[in-house]
């Protein structure tokens, strides 16, 4: 394999690397790409043990799952100009580009509707604090 | 200044290449369309209510003191807003693409499929919800539940009559399917509105972009642009105008770029000027609203 496109990978891997690890699911975009870019960048893929995922599980028991469709990159555009682009885009993610510029102040991140909405919701999400059954009762009969 | 492209042009700056397959079975070729909302007159958007029909309504609005930003969620979030929601990625296989639904199915290469379409109907109500949820509780949260409502009556109605879903246990299987998605659409994107932008590219990595291996990070970059300038441009409405139903999407096309503070204070003059109460000036009952005009 040609040397500058191993260089970009290598390059793209180590953004990768720092990319924040999902919380709400076992289905990560951190992992998967890594699993893409790290043969390129020359490294071996960790070796796991392959469980049955409850994709697999879903498509077993219900035969009318809409199928997908494959989607693929062409790989001859994969040189190491595009990687570094790649790489580029990944970084404007990571520096929250985006959030920053569009910011929607505490209008939309407090929503005066329900001011603690998007805090318990993170909470949640990373264990911070977990909803008891007299919490979720409540949330689900008076809607906030 | 961060802001040059519009998310259309930052999609198709991509030197990486997407190859797209096509699948006749997965096609939307329906025998008969369905029309945008549905067959009812009332939905049609050249129908006019008759003079004396509007008459006889403002009467029975002002006597009976009906709650008219209560009963407006139906006609703006269930009808306008969903029309809306619906139109930005509606495709048939035998048509050309809109603009809009050429950047989501052309420029950030993804299916022609109805689950995509779900997708990015699910993405467009989110973004609204976000902003139903910035207004009062109890209209807020009514907004949500009517858009929701109809996206959900809208597909049952598209799966039968333009997707050929003839048996109703095998549709009511699918809108259970789609109905656990959203929940979890709306978590995620939720998530990674309230953290930062490379969550919400895992969120949307997972949703809109199916959890494809093969993906292109400059296209999911456009993605991650386009909901965010969305999102800028619905916190700068105040709820009474968003509640009208004055919002449009931006199209992909165009640059969404902060407002001045000049920009602001004549927005905010614009509204003053429309909706504050003044002698000689009458607002039609069904007209009036107790949401703000300036926030």
């Amino acid at each position: 394999m040609s040397t500058p496109i191993k260089e970009a990978a290598k390059a793209l891997v180590k953004v990768l690397e720092s990319f924040p690890r999902e919380t709400l699911t076992d289905l990560s975009f951190k992992e998967t790409q890594l699993d893409r870019f790290r043969p390129l960048a020359g490294m071996t893929n960790p070796i796991r043990e392959q469980k049955t995922s409850i994709k697999d599980i879903v498509a077993k028991v219900n035969p009318y799952q809409i199928k997908e469709l494959e989607i693929k990159a062409v790989e001859s555009s994969l040189t190491d100009e595009a990687i570094a682009q790649q790489t580029k885009a990944l970084k404007n993610l990571m520096s929250n580009k985006y959030r920053d510029y569009y910011y929607v102040t505490d209008k939309l991140y407090r929503p005066q509707g329900n001011p603690i909405y998007y805090e318990r919701l993170l909470a949640d999400i990373h264990g911070e604090s977990k909803e008891n059954l007299f919490t979720g009762l409540k949330t689900v009969i008076l809607g906030k | 200044l961060p802001n040059l492209q519009s998310p259309s042009q930052l999609a198709q700056s991509s030197h990486l290449e997407t190859l797209l397959p096509t699948n006749e079975f997965t096609q939307i070729k329906p025998k008969t369309k369905r029309p945008l909302l549905s067959n009812s007159k009332y939905e049609d958007s050249t129908y006019q209510l008759p003079q004396y029909v509007q008459t006889i309504g403002e009467v029975v609005i002002a006597t009976l003191r009906l709650d008219m930003d209560r009963i407006r969620a139906g006609p703006i979030a269930g009808s306008h807003y969903y029309a809306e929601c619906k139109t930005q990625s509606l495709q048939f296989a035998d048509e050309e693409l809109s603009p809009s639904a050429k950047f989501f199915y052309e420029e950030l290469s993804l299916p022609r499929t109805f689950t995509q379409w779900f997708q990015i109907t699910a993405l467009h109500t989110w973004i609204l919800s976000v902003r139903m949820r910035a207004m009062p509780f109890k209209y807020g949260r009514n907004y949500q539940q009517k858009i929701i409502d109809r996206f959900f009556r809208d597909m049952e109605l598209r799966l039968h009559d333009e997707m050929n879903v003839n048996s109703s246990r095998i549709s009511d299987q699918y809108l259970k399917d789609y109905n656990s998605q959203l929940r979890g659409i709306v978590c995620s994107y939720d998530e990674g509105f309230a953290t930062d932008d490379a969550v919400l590219a895992t969120a949307l990595w997972r949703n809109l972009f199916n959890a494809r291996e093969e993906v292109d990070f400059v296209k999911l970059e456009a993605a991650v642009k386009y909901v965010r300038g969305q999102l800028y441009i619905l916190s700068m409405m105040s709820d009474r105008e968003f509640a009208l139903g004055k919002f449009r999407f931006v199209p992909p096309q165009e640059i969404v770029e902060r407002f001045t503070e000049e920009q602001i204070a004549k927005m905010k003059a614009v509204a003053k000027e429309e909706y504050e109460p003044k002698d000689g000036k009458k607002i039609l009952p069904s007209q009036k609203s107790k949401l703000s005009y300036e926030n």
